[in-house]
């Protein structure tokens, strides 16, 4: 009886190993050539697939050699001879079960590692418009104005764009013969309607629907007959209304504060300037500190440190007397926020012009 | 406007700076657009050394100066540079006006130069910039300012409700009132009446001739000069000097406010026979010839001064040629007068005309400035000509009424402005503005002097103390009461989830104008088709004179146009509103509050639209894009909250046929999808195929959002089958499907199309679908022979409603 070394790892001789001759099956085969032989192939399999051929081959339930051996041993007639073939197959078989599970384990790591190399990407891949669509930058400053509004509890409201010239000026203190309702200015659609010239229509709307206290927005677009390379004739405004009994001037300096530090970083500064707006009285030009310099003066705000921002102040007492509501009790606060304007402070665009043209290479920051 | 700092310091009562007035103005509410004056840093330098650049062609020399200390080498660039003159050098550091940055060292020709050699127009004194200023006197080191004069000006900004504000001594007054002084009061001596020369005046409709004076005087000569001081003062401001007549007239509105005009009064008897002068409306047909040589035709909404009739001058705005004042006047008629400010807007807006008049007309002068206007030239020539002989004055219309009295409760400033404001601070900055303050037991009775008919209200005045005080003592605060329940129950903002949507599919947010050329939308009317416009009567120009009544052209447009600029991979959104214009107004906010005076003519519906365009490379491509877009389209339906979106086999003008699908919601097509005609990409230029696609996201919020739920899995196992079909080539799988769910009730789960088949064995008019069924019992599990039942029933089903038979 031979003793085969069982050492795997070395792999055995390579080339082509003859299969073993249909040997016959009896008592006076050598079961340890036999295993030898196994062992030998199995330690030389390149795959799953050539290691699961070599165990059908000796191991398969019906004609594997191994099984056939075992299943001879029932024929042989003595006892002892019996039990001691039996001893021997399976310790044979023991062996060679040892050797196919850990050549397996080897060739299934071996083979991760092929599928892994073969299976690589590049990540580095160019991902181009993959990730979604962008946002313009009139709706990014919009975005961020709309949700403080909503967390503070205030209501957005929809007005309309085609407007009662009523609406756009009476209503909110421009009476006939107001300088600002000159048609010039604005586009007209006949005697009683207008393209709204500002979203301030919508404060006299909510006021009207909600009545006080109230707190609402109305953004979207305001158009103007106006265009040269910072005037569009269609611009965005955020118009915001704030009126309950007891409301002062600081309460429109701490809204307009936040708003302000929401758009342009939590260290910027306000400043409020006596100004004149026909619905407002005290009215207040709302600067902020310069985006660019800190306040240190600068190109952008003219060496001043501020940038004129938006018009505020406290609502008219003649415009919520125009829809009823009692003006020596009530009194609040409104704003308009031309947010185009905003957008261009907020995220740096020097130039306007490009915010209408709608150019991909602007809007998608390609380069 | 453009002030004088010196002038405003004339009617200030103590001096200030220019720093100090600007500060003033600023904070009180008086825009400062730019300051004029020699900027500090610039000095006198002395020209030691001329050397000429060898390398340059265009003359640059190198210059050696001294500053008074010490001695810089400066490249420039300038001809007439020479040794020994004086001139004015800024150092590094200064900033010139109009320049974007400070001077710096610079290196030119590999020399360092310091700072530069100034031209007047660099400086700002004057217009010369062909050479540098050479200076007659001044010491090396001296500063700039204090060797030449350059008059402070500053560009000043008046709201419009202050027309009080638009002269020197208006400004003054503020400035006076925020460094806490008492503002000046100037009055004007009447002159006495030594002449018998009357002047007729007739006012014909006192609305339109709020106040006319007029007075006569003899002995005035345009022939001698005006005083040094006016002609400068008035060449601050940009006015040439004519002669001492016109230029008081210039000077008294830049002074006080109070425009003025005169006529010779020879011309007037001779033009009107008698020394008489008319301001009513002008007749039709009448004509003027303004002094600027223009002939106008008058219209009768036209206020005319006149004589007899013949028009003189178009009141507020505009004198006339014939009765100016000439060389040879020694007698003129002097008129100061208050006109309807609306008059004049529409005349001003009639004729085209802006002038420094009707600029303060058209804001509403008061009436007490006529009179006083009157004095204040009059004493004015009265320094010139002191042998000057006045009749008396004609005054029609006087001051008008007193303002009445403003009642203001106690504290009110205090709450309105949101800090402490004490009672005894407040009264003085009132009794400063000129108003007359009384304290009652519970309130104060402020009445505003005449010039401020703008303070009429408790609220008027709190700006005053407010804007005095400085807004800086406003603390910051957020409003403390509870927000509105419906304000806080309103759902996530429809566009923002369309947003969102959209830029998971991958399309970038395009915005749009909202009015195009007329007509505009009739090649790809998209949901607008039908739906009638609303035109402006004034666009911005021709090709902008319709609105929108879809977002499909101009994404259209917009895809042409990035296509053009060689930008590949485009994919584009846009979310606005389109115009439709109906016979009845929908439902608006705050509409049903009664207005007396709405108008009739119904506003336009202005639905909210999601529109997205995208180039695609080919028939396949388009077909995938037009299938996910209705995919996109359907599932933000979903949650917006709408279930009952149906996708139904479409059309469209500008659409190619059979590629389009209508987005149904119970009756009304609430959204359409499909790819842009060849010939309408034709017309608009648009290469290879476009797939668009526009949402009413409106019409969805218009339906009851349907309450989401949730339901729990079931645990029993599925059946799964395959069933293969062939149906002809005309056949709807949505038909398809709706037939398969409505026959398979709650047992089949789930149908879903994995192929489609065109081609051999097939016919040529057949095509085959297979679906994967899968079915489930929810409560027991389910056999293959109850499963192997079902599919016999949808077969049959099929077979019934789209023809189909199994394959």
């Amino acid at each position: 009886m031979s003793t085969q070394d069982g050492s795997l790892t070395e792999g055995g001789a390579l080339g082509v190993s003859p299969a073993p001759e249909p040997a016959a099956i009896g008592a006076n085969v050598d079961l340890h050539a036999i295993a030898g032989d196994c062992l030998r192939e199995v330690s030389q399999a390149t795959s799953p697939r050539d290691l699961d051929e070599v165990v059908a081959r000796y191991l398969g339930r019906g004609d594997g050699l191994l099984t056939r051996h075992r299943r001879s041993i029932g024929s042989l007639s003595d006892p002892d001879a019996r039990r001691a073939r039996g001893q021997i197959i399976n310790v044979v078989v023991g062996r060679v079960e040892g050797a196919v599970a850990e050549r397996r384990s080897l060739l299934d790591e071996q083979e991760l590692v092929a599928q892994a190399s073969h299976e690589q990407i590049d990540v580095t891949w160019p991902y181009g418009g993959n990730g979604g669509g962008h946002l313009h930058p009139i709706t990014r400053a919009m975005g961020i104005i709309c949700d403080l509004f909503a967390r503070l509890g205030y209501e957005e409201v929809v007005s309309p764009e085609v407007e009662y010239d009523l609406f756009n000026f009476t209503l909110v203190n421009m009476p006939p013969g107001h300088p600002a309702r000159d048609t010039q200015a604005n586009f007209v659609v006949d005697d009683d309607r207008i393209l709204r010239s500002q979203t301030t229509p919508g404060q006299i709307r909510a006021l009207a629907a909600r009545g006080v206290p109230l707190r609402v927005i109305v953004p979207g677009k305001a158009y103007r007959r106006d265009w040269d390379a910072t005037h569009f004739p269609m611009f965005h405004q955020v118009e915001g209304l704030c009126v309950d009994e007891g409301i002062s001037v600081a309460d429109l300096k701490g809204t307009l504060e936040l708003m302000v530090r929401a758009l342009f970083g939590p260290e910027r500064e306000i400043r409020l300037r006596p100004h004149h707006f026909p619905f407002t009285e005290p009215s207040l030009e709302v600067d902020v500190t310069c985006m660019a310099c800190d306040g240190s003066g600068c190109k952008l705000c003219k060496h001043s440190g501020w940038i004129e921002l938006l018009g505020s102040g406290m609502v008219h007492p003649v415009v919520l007397e125009n829809v009823g509501i009692d003006s020596s009790r009530y009194s609040g606060f409104a704003f308009g926020i031309g947010v185009d304007r905003a957008a261009q402070l907020a995220f740096g665009i020097s130039d306007g012009r490009p915010m209408f043209e709608n150019d991909l290479r602007f809007l998608e920051r390609r380069k | 406007m453009k002030v004088s700092a010196e002038w405003i310091n004339k009617a200030l009562r103590s001096p200030r700076t220019v720093e100090q007035i600007e500060t003033a103005l600023v904070a009180t509410g008086t825009e400062v657009d730019q300051v004029t004056h020699i900027p500090d840093g610039i000095v006198v330098a002395k020209v030691v050394s001329v050397e000429p650049v060898p390398k340059s062609t265009k003359g640059v020399q190198i210059t050696q100066i001294f500053d008074g200390s010490t001695t810089i080498q400066v490249l420039t660039g300038a001809p007439n540079v020479a040794v020994g003159q004086r001139v004015a050098w800024a150092a590094p550091g200064v900033h010139l006006p109009g320049w974007d940055a400070p001077l710096a060292i610079r290196s030119m020709f590999g020399m360092p130069s310091h700072g530069m050699l100034c031209s007047e127009i660099e400086v700002g004194i004057g217009t010369e910039a062909d050479g540098i200023m050479v200076l007659a006197s001044g010491e090396p080191g001296d500063p700039l300012s204090s060797v030449v004069e350059l008059p402070a000006v500053l560009d000043v900004d008046v709201t419009t409700n202050r027309p009080d504000l638009l002269n020197h001594f208006g400004l003054a007054s503020e400035v006076d009132t925020y460094y806490g002084e008492w503002p000046t009061t100037t009055s004007w001596e009447e002159q006495p009446v030594a002449l018998d020369d009357v002047v007729d005046v007739h006012v014909e409709d006192p609305l339109d001739t709020l106040r006319f004076t007029a007075i006569v005087v003899d002995g005035v000569d345009p022939t001698v000069p005006s005083p040094p001081w006016m002609v400068r003062l008035l060449e601050q401001v940009g006015l040439r000097s004519i002669d001492p007549i016109v230029d008081v007239t210039n000077y008294v509105p830049l002074f006080m406010g109070q425009p003025l005009h005169a006529f010779d009064a020879l011309a007037l008897e001779k033009l009107g026979g008698s020394l008489t002068l008319s301001a009513r409306r002008a007749r039709t047909g009448e004509k003027l010839i303004t002094l600027d040589g223009v002939e106008r035709e008058l219209s009768p909404d036209d206020v005319v001064v006149a004589t007899g009739a013949v028009p003189l001058s178009l009141a507020g705005i505009f004198g006339g040629s014939e009765s100016g004042v000439v060389g040879t006047t020694r007698r003129i008629v002097l008129e100061a007068a208050t006109w309807n400010r609306t008059k004049v807007r529409a005349s001003c807006s009639r004729h085209a005309l802006r002038t420094d008049a009707s600029f303060r007309f058209d804001k509403g002068l008061p009436r007490v400035m006529a009179r006083s206007g009157l004095f204040c030239a009059l004493s004015l020539l009265r320094e010139m000509f002191p042998d000057m002989k006045c009749g008396p004055v004609v005054d029609l219309g006087g001051d008008g009424p007193p303002l009445a009295p403003v009642v203001v409760p106690d504290g009110f400033f205090s709450r309105l402005l949101g800090f402490d404001v004490p009672a005894k601070r407040a009264h003085d900055i009132l009794a400063r503005l000129g108003c007359a303050v009384l304290q009652f037991d519970k309130t104060i009775h402020v009445t505003p002097p005449l010039i401020r008919p703008d303070l009429s209200r408790p609220e008027d005045l709190a700006e005053e103390v407010g804007r005095m005080i400085g807004y800086g003592a406003v603390p910051s605060r957020l409003p403390g009461t509870a927000p509105r329940e419906d304000a806080l129950l309103v759902p996530e903002r429809v566009a923002k989830v369309a947003t969102h949507a959209m830029l998971g599919h991958g399309c970038t947010e395009i915005i749009t104008f909202s009015f195009h050329e007329p007509g505009g939308s009739s090649l790809l009317p998209g949901l607008g088709e039908g739906k009638t416009v609303v035109s402006l009567r004034n666009p911005m120009s021709a090709d902008m004179g319709e609105m929108r009544t879809s977002l499909l052209p101009a994404l259209a447009h917009t895809v042409a146009m990035n296509q053009h600029r060689s930008v590949p991979h485009i994919s584009l959104f846009e979310i606005g509103r389109v115009f439709w214009q109906e016979l009845e107004s929908p439902v608006l906010l705050g509409d049903d509050y009664v207005f007396e005076s709405v108008p009739r003519a119904p506003l336009p519906h202005e639905p909210l639209i999601v529109g997205a365009a995208r180039s695609v490379e080919d028939a396949q491509a388009a077909a995938g894009e037009i299938r996910a877009l209705i995919a996109r389209f359907v599932r933000l339906a979903e949650d917006l909250g709408t279930r009952d979106i149906t996708v139904v086999a479409g059309s469209g003008r500008g659409l190619r046929a059979r590629r389009c699908a209508a987005l149904m919601c119970g009756d009304n097509r609430v959204g359409i999808v499909g790819e842009i005609e060849a010939s309408v990409a034709h017309t608009w230029d648009i290469r290879g195929r476009v797939v668009v696609g526009e949402l009413s996201v409106d019409a969805m919020m218009a339906q009851r959002r349907a309450p989401l739920a949730y339901e729990a899995p079931s645990k029993a196992p599925a059946v799964l089958s395959d069933l293969a079909v062939t149906v002809a080539m005309d056949a709807h799988v949505g038909d398809a499907l709706a037939v398969m769910k409505r026959c398979g009730g709650e047992l089949l789960e789930r149908v879903e199309l994995y192929d489609e088949y065109k081609g051999e064995p097939l016919a040529a008019d057949s095509k085959g679908w297979s679906f994967h069924l899968t079915f489930r019992d929810p409560e027991r599990t389910l056999t293959r022979e109850q499963a192997d039942e079902m599919e016999k029933s949808l077969l049959e089903a099929l077979a019934t409603s789209v023809g189909a038979t199994r394959r």
